[in-house]
Protein backbone atom coordinates (compact mmCIF):
# COMPACT_ATOMS: atom_id res chain seq x y z
CA UNK A 1 0.00 0.00 0.00
CA UNK A 2 1.17 3.65 -1.03
CA UNK A 3 1.67 6.05 1.49
CA UNK A 4 -0.77 8.82 1.51
CA UNK A 5 1.17 12.07 1.90
CA UNK A 6 -1.23 14.82 2.36
CA UNK A 7 0.41 18.63 2.95
CA UNK A 8 -2.24 20.63 4.35
CA UNK A 9 0.03 24.28 3.94
CA UNK A 10 1.04 23.48 0.57
CA UNK A 11 -0.11 26.76 -0.98
CA UNK A 12 -1.76 24.21 -4.08
CA UNK A 13 -4.07 22.73 -1.51
CA UNK A 14 -4.85 26.16 0.53
CA UNK A 15 -5.66 27.73 -2.79
CA UNK A 16 -8.68 25.02 -2.74
CA UNK A 17 -8.48 22.62 -0.06
CA UNK A 18 -11.93 20.42 -0.74
CA UNK A 19 -9.95 17.68 -2.89
CA UNK A 20 -7.57 17.26 -0.28
CA UNK A 21 -10.31 17.48 2.24
CA UNK A 22 -12.34 14.91 0.41
CA UNK A 23 -9.45 12.59 0.12
CA UNK A 24 -8.47 12.52 3.98
CA UNK A 25 -11.98 12.02 5.01
CA UNK A 26 -12.61 9.19 2.74
CA UNK A 27 -8.99 7.16 3.00
CA UNK A 28 -6.86 8.69 6.12
CA UNK A 29 -10.19 9.96 7.88
CA UNK A 30 -7.44 10.18 11.40
CA UNK A 31 -4.15 11.02 8.82
CA UNK A 32 -0.84 11.14 11.04
CA UNK A 33 1.59 14.30 9.96
CA UNK A 34 4.76 12.35 11.01
CA UNK A 35 7.13 14.93 10.80
CA UNK A 36 4.77 17.12 13.19
CA UNK A 37 3.36 13.82 15.09
CA UNK A 38 -0.24 15.18 14.91
CA UNK A 39 -2.83 13.63 13.97
CA UNK A 40 -5.49 15.82 11.55
CA UNK A 41 -9.56 14.65 12.14
CA UNK A 42 -11.07 15.43 9.22
CA UNK A 43 -14.97 13.92 9.04
CA UNK A 44 -18.12 15.72 10.30
CA UNK A 45 -19.08 12.85 13.16
CA UNK A 46 -15.17 12.20 14.64
CA UNK A 47 -14.89 15.94 14.82
CA UNK A 48 -17.64 16.96 16.57
CA UNK A 49 -17.09 13.98 18.79
CA UNK A 50 -13.58 15.29 19.54
CA UNK A 51 -14.98 19.34 20.19
CA UNK A 52 -17.54 17.86 22.88
CA UNK A 53 -15.13 15.72 24.91
CA UNK A 54 -13.34 17.55 26.70
CA UNK A 55 -11.81 15.24 28.76
CA UNK A 56 -10.38 12.61 26.92
CA UNK A 57 -9.06 15.96 24.35
CA UNK A 58 -8.01 18.81 26.08
CA UNK A 59 -7.62 22.46 24.97
CA UNK A 60 -4.29 22.99 26.14
CA UNK A 61 -2.35 22.39 23.37
CA UNK A 62 -3.97 25.53 21.78
CA UNK A 63 -2.28 27.58 24.36
CA UNK A 64 1.30 25.75 23.64
CA UNK A 65 1.29 26.14 19.84
CA UNK A 66 -0.94 29.82 19.80
CA UNK A 67 1.23 31.14 22.22
CA UNK A 68 4.61 29.74 20.66
CA UNK A 69 5.18 32.64 18.90
CA UNK A 70 4.43 35.72 20.95
CA UNK A 71 6.31 33.94 24.06
CA UNK A 72 9.27 34.64 21.54
CA UNK A 73 8.91 38.37 21.37
CA UNK A 74 11.53 39.84 23.36
CA UNK A 75 13.50 42.58 23.88
CA UNK A 76 17.05 42.65 24.42
CA UNK A 77 17.58 44.15 28.37
CA UNK A 78 14.09 44.44 29.27
CA UNK A 79 13.68 42.00 32.47
CA UNK A 80 9.59 43.08 31.81
CA UNK A 81 9.44 41.36 27.90
CA UNK A 82 11.46 38.47 29.91
CA UNK A 83 8.96 38.16 32.25
CA UNK A 84 6.31 38.61 29.78
CA UNK A 85 7.25 35.86 27.54
CA UNK A 86 8.17 33.63 30.18
CA UNK A 87 4.40 34.20 32.01
CA UNK A 88 2.89 33.88 28.61
CA UNK A 89 3.45 30.00 28.48
CA UNK A 90 1.81 29.31 32.33
CA UNK A 91 -0.86 31.75 31.87
CA UNK A 92 -4.47 30.07 31.55
CA UNK A 93 -7.28 31.73 29.70
CA UNK A 94 -10.21 31.08 28.59
CA UNK A 95 -9.30 29.23 25.14
CA UNK A 96 -6.39 27.18 26.58
CA UNK A 97 -7.96 25.76 29.90
CA UNK A 98 -10.29 22.68 30.75
CA UNK A 99 -13.22 22.52 33.32
CA UNK A 100 -13.46 23.68 36.15
CA UNK A 101 -11.25 26.68 35.31
CA UNK A 102 -12.46 26.97 31.77
CA UNK A 103 -16.28 26.77 33.37
CA UNK A 104 -15.74 29.82 35.39
CA UNK A 105 -14.18 32.49 33.30
CA UNK A 106 -16.25 31.42 29.99
CA UNK A 107 -19.49 32.69 32.12
CA UNK A 108 -17.58 35.16 33.33
CA UNK A 109 -16.92 36.67 29.97
CA UNK A 110 -20.04 34.54 28.06
CA UNK A 111 -22.68 37.04 29.88
CA UNK A 112 -21.26 40.18 27.72
CA UNK A 113 -21.24 38.20 24.23
CA UNK A 114 -24.89 36.99 24.29
CA UNK A 115 -26.96 37.64 21.30
CA UNK A 116 -28.73 40.48 23.43
CA UNK A 117 -25.75 42.03 24.56
CA UNK A 118 -23.92 42.08 21.47
CA UNK A 119 -27.26 43.19 19.33
CA UNK A 120 -26.91 46.30 20.97
CA UNK A 121 -23.61 47.14 18.46
CA UNK A 122 -26.06 46.65 15.31
CA UNK A 123 -26.04 50.28 15.40
CA UNK A 124 -23.00 51.50 15.38
CA UNK A 125 -21.48 48.46 13.00
CA UNK A 126 -24.04 50.01 10.37
CA UNK A 127 -22.98 53.47 10.90
CA UNK A 128 -19.07 51.94 10.45
CA UNK A 129 -19.56 50.16 7.14
CA UNK A 130 -21.74 53.29 5.66
CA UNK A 131 -18.35 55.50 6.60
CA UNK A 132 -15.77 52.63 5.35
CA UNK A 133 -17.63 52.39 2.06
CA UNK A 134 -17.98 55.54 1.90
CA UNK A 135 -14.11 55.82 1.63
CA UNK A 136 -13.58 52.48 -0.15
CA UNK A 137 -15.94 53.69 -3.01
CA UNK A 138 -13.40 57.15 -3.36
CA UNK A 139 -10.56 54.28 -3.87
CA UNK A 140 -12.61 52.51 -6.37
CA UNK A 141 -12.56 55.44 -8.52
CA UNK A 142 -8.57 55.61 -8.34
CA UNK A 143 -8.74 51.58 -8.90
CA UNK A 144 -7.30 51.19 -5.43
CA UNK A 145 -10.07 49.54 -3.38
CA UNK A 146 -8.90 46.93 -1.13
CA UNK A 147 -11.41 44.94 0.48
CA UNK A 148 -9.54 43.47 3.34
CA UNK A 149 -7.52 46.88 4.32
CA UNK A 150 -10.14 49.34 4.26
CA UNK A 151 -13.50 47.27 4.94
CA UNK A 152 -13.20 43.72 6.31
CA UNK A 153 -9.90 44.10 8.61
CA UNK A 154 -11.55 47.80 10.21
CA UNK A 155 -15.19 46.78 10.94
CA UNK A 156 -14.28 44.26 13.71
CA UNK A 157 -10.72 45.66 14.74
CA UNK A 158 -12.49 49.32 15.30
CA UNK A 159 -15.64 47.39 17.36
CA UNK A 160 -13.26 45.08 19.30
CA UNK A 161 -11.27 48.77 20.28
CA UNK A 162 -14.63 50.46 20.87
CA UNK A 163 -15.48 47.37 23.95
CA UNK A 164 -11.83 47.71 24.92
CA UNK A 165 -12.15 51.52 25.33
CA UNK A 166 -9.17 52.13 23.27
CA UNK A 167 -8.98 55.98 23.44
CA UNK A 168 -8.98 57.65 20.13
CA UNK A 169 -5.50 58.91 19.85
CA UNK A 170 -4.49 55.01 20.36
CA UNK A 171 -6.28 53.88 17.62
CA UNK A 172 -3.56 53.91 14.58
CA UNK A 173 -0.86 52.39 16.80
CA UNK A 174 -3.21 50.13 18.18
CA UNK A 175 -4.26 48.65 14.49
CA UNK A 176 -0.73 48.78 13.60
CA UNK A 177 0.39 46.84 17.13
CA UNK A 178 -3.02 44.08 16.60
CA UNK A 179 -1.60 43.17 12.23
CA UNK A 180 1.56 42.32 13.78
CA UNK A 181 0.66 40.19 16.59
CA UNK A 182 -2.16 38.83 14.20
CA UNK A 183 0.45 38.52 11.69
CA UNK A 184 2.55 35.79 13.86
CA UNK A 185 -0.59 33.78 14.02
CA UNK A 186 -0.12 33.59 10.21
CA UNK A 187 3.41 32.52 10.18
CA UNK A 188 4.49 36.34 9.93
CA UNK A 189 8.51 36.25 10.68
CA UNK A 190 9.34 37.23 14.00
CA UNK A 191 11.23 40.20 13.31
CA UNK A 192 12.65 42.91 15.64
CA UNK A 193 9.67 45.39 14.34
CA UNK A 194 6.69 42.87 15.12
CA UNK A 195 8.36 41.98 18.54
CA UNK A 196 8.63 45.39 19.41
CA UNK A 197 4.63 45.80 18.45
CA UNK A 198 3.60 42.92 19.99
CA UNK A 199 5.20 44.08 23.11
CA UNK A 200 3.51 47.54 22.59
CA UNK A 201 0.22 46.16 22.95
CA UNK A 202 0.87 43.68 25.54
CA UNK A 203 2.17 47.09 27.17
CA UNK A 204 -0.93 49.12 26.34
CA UNK A 205 -3.17 46.14 27.99
CA UNK A 206 -0.87 46.20 30.91
CA UNK A 207 -1.29 50.11 31.12
CA UNK A 208 -5.12 49.91 30.90
CA UNK A 209 -5.60 47.38 33.37
CA UNK A 210 -3.59 49.58 35.92
CA UNK A 211 -5.82 52.48 34.91
CA UNK A 212 -9.06 50.70 35.23
CA UNK A 213 -7.85 49.57 38.37
CA UNK A 214 -7.71 52.84 39.82
CA UNK A 215 -10.90 54.10 38.20
CA UNK A 216 -13.52 50.75 37.81
CA UNK A 217 -16.64 52.55 36.94
CA UNK A 218 -15.99 52.02 33.82
CA UNK A 219 -18.44 49.88 30.97
CA UNK A 220 -15.99 48.33 29.00
CA UNK A 221 -14.90 44.94 28.73
CA UNK A 222 -11.54 45.17 30.62
CA UNK A 223 -13.44 47.27 33.75
CA UNK A 224 -15.75 43.84 33.60
CA UNK A 225 -12.09 41.59 33.43
CA UNK A 226 -10.95 43.74 36.73
CA UNK A 227 -14.21 42.61 38.52
CA UNK A 228 -14.60 39.76 40.89
CA UNK A 229 -16.08 36.63 39.04
CA UNK A 230 -19.62 36.33 40.93
CA UNK A 231 -19.38 32.77 40.23
CA UNK A 232 -16.43 31.73 42.56
CA UNK A 233 -15.43 35.20 43.71
CA UNK A 234 -11.67 34.71 42.03
CA UNK A 235 -10.57 37.63 40.43
CA UNK A 236 -7.85 37.53 37.51
CA UNK A 237 -4.06 38.48 37.84
CA UNK A 238 -3.10 41.87 34.98
CA UNK A 239 -1.62 38.70 33.40
CA UNK A 240 -4.22 36.92 32.75
CA UNK A 241 -6.26 40.11 32.01
CA UNK A 242 -3.52 41.18 29.14
CA UNK A 243 -3.83 37.59 27.65
CA UNK A 244 -7.55 37.71 27.84
CA UNK A 245 -7.75 40.77 26.11
CA UNK A 246 -5.45 40.27 23.20
CA UNK A 247 -7.02 36.94 22.87
CA UNK A 248 -10.34 38.69 22.07
CA UNK A 249 -8.64 41.20 19.71
CA UNK A 250 -6.78 38.58 17.89
CA UNK A 251 -9.61 36.47 17.87
CA UNK A 252 -12.29 38.29 16.94
CA UNK A 253 -10.43 40.52 14.93
CA UNK A 254 -8.86 38.52 11.56
CA UNK A 255 -11.30 36.03 11.99
CA UNK A 256 -14.65 38.31 11.41
CA UNK A 257 -12.94 40.02 8.67
CA UNK A 258 -12.14 37.34 6.87
CA UNK A 259 -15.95 35.89 7.34
CA UNK A 260 -16.80 39.06 4.95
CA UNK A 261 -13.59 38.46 2.57
CA UNK A 262 -14.52 34.46 2.13
CA UNK A 263 -18.06 35.47 1.78
CA UNK A 264 -17.19 38.36 -0.60
CA UNK A 265 -15.37 35.56 -2.95
CA UNK A 266 -18.18 33.08 -2.35
CA UNK A 267 -20.50 35.25 -3.99
CA UNK A 268 -18.19 36.30 -6.90
CA UNK A 269 -17.58 32.82 -7.62
CA UNK A 270 -21.75 32.69 -7.32
CA UNK A 271 -23.05 35.63 -9.47
CA UNK A 272 -26.40 34.10 -9.35
CA UNK A 273 -26.65 33.49 -6.26
CA UNK A 274 -25.54 37.04 -5.23
CA UNK A 275 -27.93 38.30 -7.46
CA UNK A 276 -30.65 36.78 -5.28
CA UNK A 277 -29.05 38.28 -2.23
CA UNK A 278 -29.09 41.98 -3.91
CA UNK A 279 -33.35 41.84 -4.45
CA UNK A 280 -33.38 40.07 -1.21
CA UNK A 281 -31.35 40.67 1.51
CA UNK A 282 -33.23 38.74 4.31
CA UNK A 283 -30.78 35.89 2.49
CA UNK A 284 -27.65 37.47 3.89
CA UNK A 285 -28.05 35.34 7.03
CA UNK A 286 -28.37 32.36 5.18
CA UNK A 287 -25.53 33.22 2.74
CA UNK A 288 -22.77 33.92 5.63
CA UNK A 289 -24.01 30.75 7.59
CA UNK A 290 -22.97 28.89 4.22
CA UNK A 291 -19.97 30.79 3.89
CA UNK A 292 -18.72 29.82 7.26
CA UNK A 293 -19.47 26.17 6.52
CA UNK A 294 -18.13 26.25 2.97
CA UNK A 295 -15.21 28.31 3.35
CA UNK A 296 -14.80 29.39 7.15
CA UNK A 297 -12.43 31.74 8.39
CA UNK A 298 -10.90 29.19 11.05
CA UNK A 299 -10.14 26.19 9.35
CA UNK A 300 -8.72 23.82 12.48
CA UNK A 301 -8.20 24.03 15.64
CA UNK A 302 -6.07 21.75 18.18
CA UNK A 303 -6.51 19.12 21.39
CA UNK A 304 -4.30 16.97 23.15
CA UNK A 305 -5.30 13.75 24.04
CA UNK A 306 -5.28 13.08 27.63
CA UNK A 307 -5.62 9.45 27.58
CA UNK A 308 -5.24 6.42 24.94
CA UNK A 309 -7.82 6.71 22.63
CA UNK A 310 -9.56 5.29 19.25
CA UNK A 311 -10.97 7.49 16.59
CA UNK A 312 -12.87 6.31 13.00
CA UNK A 313 -10.48 2.58 14.29
CA UNK A 314 -6.99 4.44 14.31
CA UNK A 315 -5.14 4.22 17.72
CA UNK A 316 -4.26 7.93 18.99
CA UNK A 317 -1.91 7.69 22.16
CA UNK A 318 -2.11 9.86 25.15
CA UNK A 319 -0.44 13.25 24.79
CA UNK A 320 -0.46 13.59 21.21
CA UNK A 321 -1.55 16.51 19.22
CA UNK A 322 -4.87 16.42 17.47
CA UNK A 323 -5.40 18.91 14.72
CA UNK A 324 -9.81 19.13 14.20
CA UNK A 325 -9.75 20.15 10.74
CA UNK A 326 -12.92 21.94 11.01
CA UNK A 327 -13.33 22.73 6.93
CA UNK A 328 -12.73 19.03 6.04
CA UNK A 329 -16.00 18.22 8.68
CA UNK A 330 -17.95 20.97 7.13
CA UNK A 331 -17.32 19.46 3.49
CA UNK A 332 -18.55 16.09 4.89
CA UNK A 333 -21.32 14.14 2.35
CA UNK A 334 -22.25 12.27 5.47
CA UNK A 335 -23.44 15.32 7.17
CA UNK A 336 -24.26 17.64 4.17
CA UNK A 337 -25.37 16.62 0.97
CA UNK A 338 -23.76 17.65 -1.93
CA UNK A 339 -20.92 19.27 0.56
CA UNK A 340 -18.51 20.53 -1.87
CA UNK A 341 -21.20 23.39 -3.32
CA UNK A 342 -22.00 26.78 -2.31
CA UNK A 343 -25.54 26.52 -1.72
CA UNK A 344 -26.93 29.47 0.12
CA UNK A 345 -30.80 27.58 0.21
CA UNK A 346 -29.02 24.70 2.01
CA UNK A 347 -31.19 23.67 5.14
CA UNK A 348 -29.67 24.84 8.78
CA UNK A 349 -27.53 22.25 10.27
CA UNK A 350 -25.00 22.52 12.63
CA UNK A 351 -21.54 23.40 10.65
CA UNK A 352 -18.29 23.14 12.85
CA UNK A 353 -17.07 26.93 11.55
CA UNK A 354 -17.42 27.82 15.11
CA UNK A 355 -16.27 24.72 16.82
CA UNK A 356 -18.49 22.87 18.97
CA UNK A 357 -19.24 22.26 22.70
CA UNK A 358 -17.62 24.21 25.72
CA UNK A 359 -15.44 26.13 23.73
CA UNK A 360 -17.79 27.36 20.95
CA UNK A 361 -16.83 30.78 19.50
CA UNK A 362 -17.40 33.04 22.18
CA UNK A 363 -17.84 35.78 19.98
CA UNK A 364 -20.21 33.86 17.45
CA UNK A 365 -22.81 36.38 17.37
CA UNK A 366 -20.67 39.59 17.33
CA UNK A 367 -19.14 37.76 13.85
CA UNK A 368 -22.43 37.24 12.96
CA UNK A 369 -23.76 40.42 13.28
CA UNK A 370 -20.75 42.08 12.05
CA UNK A 371 -20.48 39.92 8.87
CA UNK A 372 -23.92 40.42 8.01
CA UNK A 373 -23.78 44.20 8.27
CA UNK A 374 -21.03 44.39 6.41
CA UNK A 375 -22.88 42.02 3.55
CA UNK A 376 -25.52 44.34 3.35
CA UNK A 377 -23.97 47.12 3.31
CA UNK A 378 -21.86 45.29 0.49
CA UNK A 379 -24.28 44.51 -1.34
CA UNK A 380 -26.63 47.39 -1.13
CA UNK A 381 -24.24 50.20 -2.14
CA UNK A 382 -21.67 48.01 -4.71
CA UNK A 383 -22.82 46.11 -8.00
CA UNK A 384 -20.48 43.31 -9.79
CA UNK A 385 -17.75 43.40 -7.39
CA UNK A 386 -14.94 41.57 -8.43
CA UNK A 387 -11.02 41.13 -8.19
CA UNK A 388 -8.97 43.43 -9.44
CA UNK A 389 -5.23 42.25 -9.07
CA UNK A 390 -4.56 38.74 -7.14
CA UNK A 391 -5.85 38.98 -3.39
CA UNK A 392 -2.78 37.82 -1.32
CA UNK A 393 -3.66 34.75 0.88
CA UNK A 394 -3.14 34.72 4.92
CA UNK A 395 -0.46 31.59 5.19
CA UNK A 396 -1.06 28.10 6.76
CA UNK A 397 -4.08 25.75 7.25
CA UNK A 398 -5.22 26.92 10.29
CA UNK A 399 -6.76 30.46 9.75
CA UNK A 400 -8.02 31.01 6.20
CA UNK A 401 -8.67 34.25 4.56
CA UNK A 402 -6.74 36.96 3.06
CA UNK A 403 -4.56 40.03 3.78
CA UNK A 404 -5.17 41.58 0.84
CA UNK A 405 -8.07 41.89 -1.19
CA UNK A 406 -7.85 44.29 -4.12
CA UNK A 407 -11.41 44.73 -6.02
CA UNK A 408 -13.12 47.06 -8.26
CA UNK A 409 -17.11 47.23 -8.21
CA UNK A 410 -19.77 49.46 -9.61
CA UNK A 411 -21.50 51.54 -7.27
CA UNK A 412 -25.33 51.80 -7.39
CA UNK B 1 -55.23 17.08 19.56
CA UNK B 2 -53.90 18.43 22.00
CA UNK B 3 -51.36 16.89 24.49
CA UNK B 4 -51.20 18.18 28.02
CA UNK B 5 -47.20 18.47 28.98
CA UNK B 6 -47.45 16.58 31.90
CA UNK B 7 -45.20 18.52 34.54
CA UNK B 8 -43.49 21.77 34.12
CA UNK B 9 -40.74 22.35 36.45
CA UNK B 10 -39.34 26.11 35.95
CA UNK B 11 -36.77 27.36 38.37
CA UNK B 12 -35.17 30.59 38.18
CA UNK B 13 -31.46 30.50 38.10
CA UNK B 14 -31.16 31.73 41.75
CA UNK B 15 -33.03 28.37 42.79
CA UNK B 16 -31.67 25.82 40.83
CA UNK B 17 -29.95 25.39 37.46
CA UNK B 18 -32.15 22.96 35.74
CA UNK B 19 -35.59 23.85 34.14
CA UNK B 20 -37.30 20.81 33.21
CA UNK B 21 -40.79 20.12 30.71
CA UNK B 22 -42.35 16.85 30.54
CA UNK B 23 -43.68 15.90 27.25
CA UNK B 24 -44.70 12.77 26.48
CA UNK B 25 -43.09 10.77 23.99
CA UNK B 26 -45.36 11.82 21.15
CA UNK B 27 -44.21 9.14 18.62
CA UNK B 28 -44.91 6.14 21.35
CA UNK B 29 -47.96 7.97 22.16
CA UNK B 30 -49.52 7.76 18.43
CA UNK B 31 -48.12 4.06 18.28
CA UNK B 32 -50.23 3.17 21.46
CA UNK B 33 -46.88 2.07 23.11
CA UNK B 34 -46.21 2.54 26.77
CA UNK B 35 -47.00 6.09 27.69
CA UNK B 36 -43.43 7.13 27.83
CA UNK B 37 -42.17 10.75 29.05
CA UNK B 38 -39.82 12.78 27.09
CA UNK B 39 -38.17 15.13 29.70
CA UNK B 40 -36.22 18.16 28.46
CA UNK B 41 -33.60 19.74 30.39
CA UNK B 42 -31.99 22.97 30.44
CA UNK B 43 -28.91 23.06 32.22
CA UNK B 44 -28.45 26.60 33.08
CA UNK B 45 -25.22 26.40 34.66
CA UNK B 46 -23.48 25.80 30.68
CA UNK B 47 -26.51 27.96 29.09
CA UNK B 48 -24.90 30.62 27.09
CA UNK B 49 -28.07 31.94 25.86
CA UNK B 50 -27.01 31.30 22.02
CA UNK B 51 -30.56 31.34 20.88
CA UNK B 52 -29.87 28.17 18.63
CA UNK B 53 -32.86 26.49 20.27
CA UNK B 54 -34.86 29.33 19.98
CA UNK B 55 -34.37 30.08 16.70
CA UNK B 56 -35.11 26.38 15.76
CA UNK B 57 -38.49 25.94 17.97
CA UNK B 58 -39.44 30.04 19.00
CA UNK B 59 -42.14 28.58 20.41
CA UNK B 60 -40.85 26.23 23.23
CA UNK B 61 -37.35 28.05 23.93
CA UNK B 62 -37.15 31.95 23.98
CA UNK B 63 -34.29 33.75 25.84
CA UNK B 64 -35.81 36.47 27.63
CA UNK B 65 -35.13 40.21 28.53
CA UNK B 66 -32.15 39.36 31.33
CA UNK B 67 -30.42 37.02 28.71
CA UNK B 68 -31.97 33.85 30.16
CA UNK B 69 -33.67 30.70 28.88
CA UNK B 70 -37.09 30.28 29.15
CA UNK B 71 -39.50 27.69 28.36
CA UNK B 72 -42.69 29.09 26.75
CA UNK B 73 -44.75 26.06 25.87
CA UNK B 74 -46.99 24.54 28.52
CA UNK B 75 -48.84 22.10 26.02
CA UNK B 76 -47.82 20.43 23.12
CA UNK B 77 -50.36 19.61 19.72
CA UNK B 78 -48.97 15.92 19.74
CA UNK B 79 -49.76 15.61 15.79
CA UNK B 80 -47.66 18.72 15.38
CA UNK B 81 -44.44 16.07 14.89
CA UNK B 82 -42.22 18.50 13.05
CA UNK B 83 -42.27 20.35 16.13
CA UNK B 84 -40.98 17.56 17.96
CA UNK B 85 -38.32 16.82 15.18
CA UNK B 86 -37.42 20.48 16.25
CA UNK B 87 -36.96 20.30 19.21
CA UNK B 88 -34.78 17.30 19.11
CA UNK B 89 -32.86 19.00 16.53
CA UNK B 90 -32.36 22.21 19.14
CA UNK B 91 -31.10 19.35 21.58
CA UNK B 92 -28.42 17.93 19.07
CA UNK B 93 -27.24 21.39 17.91
CA UNK B 94 -27.35 23.24 21.10
CA UNK B 95 -23.71 24.46 20.91
CA UNK B 96 -22.88 24.13 25.08
CA UNK B 97 -24.77 21.00 25.35
CA UNK B 98 -26.89 22.48 27.43
CA UNK B 99 -30.06 20.84 26.88
CA UNK B 100 -30.92 17.21 26.80
CA UNK B 101 -33.66 14.73 26.08
CA UNK B 102 -34.29 11.98 29.03
CA UNK B 103 -36.61 9.60 28.18
CA UNK B 104 -38.20 7.81 31.13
Amino acid sequence: MTQLKIDLTDPKVLADPGPTYDILRAKAPVYHIEDDDIYVISRYKDARMVLRDHERFSSEAMGRIATAGLGRCKREGDPLSDAFAENLEKTRNVVTSDPPDHTKMRRFLSKRFTPKRISAWAEKVEGLADELLDEMIQANQLGKADLAAQYAYSIPLIIIAEMLAVPYELRAKFRTWSDMAIGIFSGAPLTQEVQEGCLGLTFFFAEQVQQRRQDPSGDDLISLLIQQNPDDDSTLDDGEIVQTCTLLLIAGHETTANLILNTSRALWLHPEQRARLEHDPSLIPAAIEEALRWDGPVQAVYRSTTCDVEVAGTHIPKGKVVLVQLGAANRDEAQFPDANRFDIDREITEHLAFGSGNHFCLGSHLSRIEGRIAMEALLRRTRNLRPNGEPVRAAGNILRGYSSMPVAFDVV
Amino acid sequence: MLIEIADTVLMSPSSGLEVDIFIPAINDYFFGMEDMEMKIAVNLEVCESNQVCEGLAPSVFRVNEDDVLEILMSELDASNTELVAKIRKAVSMCPKDALSIVDE
